[in-house]
């Protein structure tokens, strides 16, 4: 379980809830960096517990803690620590909640990821099934190399 | 909104079209046809227009401009039409694919050339333009008019690129195509700001407007006597006052003389080579000078100051 403690006593609280049960108290002006929260609130003035029913509570966690945190070190550092589905999971979380900062790094991690990889690789990572035909791959294979130079092994 | 599982695995199509497209857009050239392998799906997005059109205007916008891009049209046009058609058939006779022709013989000007166009055929097919364009400039096949800056003038020529080195080699645009470059850095070039042809004068515009102070660059050639000279260089130069004048701003009726001097910077004011004396209205293709392109933006004019500088200083 991860409950956050409230920072100052004076600042107004709001429980975040995820899609696993695990409750989060953050601070108003946290909350309000994910713009569906903030629509949400907006809606319904004396809201206390938010439900966030597409996000995972160790999603959430990062999440909250990227807002808490960001600036431009801690977003060139935070990319590395997730693997491939929690980079796309984390980027569909942050997609819903409309973080459009969070989003951009998560995208800009995920290109990083695909720089000088062959396209077998980028199946394998992202889960993608490949419906070429076996004529198609064929001449697939061999289109447009002549205009580049060589891609990196993987 | 479906609730996601924590036991099925996510895939990269599973995001909503709008966040794949700002992934896309963050791929370079060759990571966009390894992408477009994956799978069909992919395979569209990857080849649209619009991500290519990025990748066009990021490399290759300043060198590449509307005039060359409209040689491309031409190509494209001839390499599209159904095969054993007229027009369809100049690529079977040389391997390439010709652009337009001005002039005539023997003074013929070639627009451009695209060697080996079957290569693009399928691309152009599917109207996936901007990825044909990009490939066809990246693999050095599409020869593109553009003006190469040497000291004070450029000079109109057809270039391609040579991606290992990152350079270019350039060719006259008559029908000889004689190299005049090879190993050309990026800075060297600058895109054709006119239709220009080399072999003819150009058509100006903006005699009846020219006064003191315009900065202009002027079309020049060496030798009136053979045949094959071409108008292919383009000096730049300030518009001075006559000799009569007093340079007086507010008594200078230099404009409305029928004498145009052109003032080239270069050479000191004593110097016989300082000044030229034109006649505005003149359509004489015998003489060195042809025609004359007004410049407007200050960015072309500081790089012509800066290059000025650079030349006094040597």
């Amino acid at each position: 379980m991860a409950e956050e403690k409230s920072q100052a006593s004076s600042s107004k609280m709001l429980t975040l809830k995820a899609s696993d049960g695990v409750l989060f108290e953050v601070e108003l002006n946290i909350a309000k960096e994910m713009k569906t929260v903030q629509a949400y609130i907006d809606d319904c003035e004396d809201i206390e517990t938010i439900p966030i029913p597409n996000v995972l509570g160790k999603h959430l966690a990062i999440v909250i803690e990227y807002i808490k945190k960001t600036n431009e070190e801690y977003d060139a550092e935070f990319e590395k620590q997730w693997n491939m589905d929690d980079l796309q999971l984390l980027l569909l979380a942050a997609n819903y909640l409309n973080i459009s900062g969070l989003q951009e790094c998560l995208c800009k991690a995920i290109a990083k990821r695909i720089e000088n990889k062959s396209p077998e690789y980028v199946r394998k990572v992202f889960n993608i099934e490949n419906d070429h035909s076996p004529e198609e791959e064929a001449k697939l294979r061999k289109e447009y190399k002549w205009a580049f130079e060589g891609v990196d092994k993987d | 909104m479906k609730k996601i599982e924590t036991s099925s695995k996510i895939s990269l199509l599973n995001l909503p079209e709008s966040t794949l497209d700002v992934i896309l857009e963050l791929l370079s050239p060759i990571e966009l046809i390894n992408m477009s392998k994956v799978c069909t799906y992919l395979r569209g997005k990857c080849r649209s227009d619009h991500l290519w059109d990025n990748h066009m205007k990021h490399k290759w916008g300043r060198v590449f401009g509307h005039f060359a891009f409209k040689e491309w049209q031409w190509h494209v046009t001839i390499i599209t039409k159904e095969e054993g058609s007229v027009l369809n058939q100049q690529i079977n006779i040389l391997n390439g694919s010709l652009g337009s022709f001005s002039g005539s013989w023997p003074m013929l000007c070639v627009g451009s050339y695209l060697e080996e166009c079957h290569n693009f055929k399928s691309l152009l097919l599917a109207n996936h333009f901007m990825m044909a364009l990009y490939l066809s400039l990246e693999s050095g096949k599409f020869w593109f008019p553009a003006q190469l800056y040497r000291g004070l003038y450029v000079h109109d020529a057809l270039v391609s690129y040579n991606s290992i080195t990152d350079t270019f080699r350039a060719r006259t645009r008559s029908w000889n195509g004689r190299i005049v470059g090879n190993d050309l850095h990026w800075d060297k070039l600058r895109f054709s700001p006119v239709e220009t042809s080399s072999c003819v004068r150009h058509v100006s515009d903006c005699f009846q407007e020219l006064k003191p102070g315009d900065h202009i660059e002027i079309q020049w050639r060496g030798n009136t006597q053979a045949p094959y000279e071409w108008f292919a260089d383009w000096w730049y130069a300030v518009i001075g006052h006559l000799d009569s004048c007093n340079e007086n701003e507010n008594y200078c009726l230099c404009q409305n003389s029928e004498t145009l001097v052109v003032e080239f910077k270069q050479y000191p004011q004593r110097s016989s080579m300082r000044k030229a004396k034109l006649t505005r209205h003149t359509e004489d293709s015998a003489g060195n000078y042809g025609g004359i392109r007004k410049l407007h933006s200050q960015e072309e004019i500081q790089k012509w100051n800066e290059l000025l500088d650079h030349q006094r200083y040597i």
